[in-house]
């Protein structure tokens, strides 16, 4: 299973390994960003997530720690060389079949998914589904604790757990989900706090 | 993906992304364009060219974001920009949504009253978005313009900035599209007119990136500028 939250920077110098490269990883159905030398990287240190970035064996060398260290800071990042001279089970090597480059890439894509196995189960628990229903009643967190006799705290971790499952953050985003899932009818909520 | 540069043809860069058109216009840069390269059109609008391609690049490629260069540009570009942004918020988008979403509810279908609780939130949304636009564009923007000038006393309008919160105030319209979008395409049962349903989205997937890319400009280039030069003068004045 690809994990298509990876961002790949191609570092390349030469337009013709870019350029084939970016038609391979198009297959695998994933996009590739084109660095053609190392100053035009400092546009994009904002990225965060899983970056793989695929260069030269001399520029992982010289630049690779630099990379890491100094430009990104809320990313996990591999590097996938690629070399003219030098075939191995790892780098790209220039004369690497198309399989043969969609196997190393896909090996390396496959090792983010290990490290950050996420919760994929998206069904929001029984306490959850109560909180929810408060929220979509109106009630704020303070009153959301007193009534399901929790704290706070744990008031407002359930609503961050509910936000992360259901991708909606907005309280009357999450009174509308309420809505269309039977948590609660129409008739009892207030449509004047829709906003 | 590569960045667009000042030799690329106008025409191309459209090829490659249609919404680039919109972008385009808001730097009076209209259709037309034959075979014009950026470089020839910047020339011919006098526009700076550093400052189109990076409004091109950041928003065609939304990992791209070289704040080292913004920090270079003039103030009165990015807020003339961010006006004509505004611009086409209001006279196309907002429209262009109200429309389509009033023909899906006009179309007879069962799920008419969880439509309506939608309307309701994108109603509420216009109207705090619409209020937020002219509080910038009367208030905001001008006094940023007004600090920009050389001989402005920054103690004078150090009051009304100091009222003013910079930080992060977009995000939250960035919120309430996205749990639109997702309440539209994850979550509502399926409606009948299945075309109407699909334009609204197409309408509200445009929304959502433009004014996402809006709030990257205003939240990480204008504000955080506008801070620096107003620190830098106070501390003159002292």
């Amino acid at each position: 299973m690809l994990n298509n939250k990876t961002t790949i920077f191609i570092f390349s110098p030469s337009e013709i390994i870019y350029k084939g490269l970016y038609v391979i990883i198009l297959e695998l159905g994933l996009d590739a960003i084109h660095i053609a030398n190392i100053d035009e990287f400092n546009g994009y240190t904002k990225t965060d997530g899983s970056i793989l970035i695929i260069l030269p064996t001399h520029w992982h060398k010289e630049f690779g720690s630099h990379i890491e260290s100094n430009l990104f800071h809320s990313a996990t990042i591999k590097f996938i060389d690629y070399s003219y001279n030098l075939t191995s089970d790892e780098n790209l090597y220039i004369e690497d079949s198309t399989s043969e480059i969609i196997d190393k890439l896909q090996l390396k894509i496959s090792a983010f998914s290990n490290q950050t196995s996420h919760n994929i189960i998206q069904e929001l628990t029984s306490r959850e589904i109560d909180v929810l229903k408060l929220i979509a009643l109106g009630y704020t967190i303070k009153e959301i604790a007193n009534e399901l006799f929790i704290s706070s705290h744990t008031a407002i971790s359930h609503r961050k757990n509910i936000s992360e499952k259901t991708g909606i953050k907005t309280i009357s985003g999450l009174t509308m989900y309420a809505v269309i899932k039977e948590i609660i009818e129409i008739k009892d909520i207030n449509t004047d706090n829709l906003k | 993906m590569s960045n667009f540069t000042a030799k690329n043809k106008i025409i191309d860069i459209i090829e490659h992304d249609s919404n680039m058109l919109f972008v385009i216009n808001r730097f009076g840069i209209k259709l037309g364009f034959g075979d014009i390269t950026v470089q020839e059109a910047c020339i011919k609008y006098d526009v700076d060219i550093h400052f189109f391609l990076a409004i091109l690049n950041v928003y065609h490629n939304d990992k791209y974001f070289p704040e080292k260069k913004f920090e270079e540009f003039k103030i009165s570009d990015i807020i003339n920009y961010l006006v004509e942004t505004h611009q086409f918020y209001k006279t196309y988008i907002m429209p262009e949504i109200d429309r389509l979403f009033s023909f899906l509810i006009n179309t007879n279908n069962p799920q008419q009253n969880i439509l309506k609780l939608l309307e309701k939130i994108f109603i509420n949304f216009k109207t705090e978005f619409n209020e937020h636009i002219e509080h910038e564009e009367s208030i905001i923007f001008p006094l940023i313009l007004e600090l920009t000038e050389k001989e402005c006393n920054p103690n004078h309008i150090q009051q009304k900035i100091a009222e003013l919160n910079f930080t992060n105030i977009h995000s939250q319209f960035d919120d309430k599209i996205i749990d639109i979008k997702n309440i539209l395409i994850k979550y509502l049962p399926p409606i009948s007119d299945t075309n109407s349903c699909n334009a609204f989205a197409i309408a509200i997937f445009k929304f959502e990136k433009d004014l996402k890319d809006h709030s990257r400009i205003e939240d990480l280039i204008l504000y955080p500028r506008v801070n620096q030069l107003f620190n830098s003068s106070a501390h003159v004045e002292q």
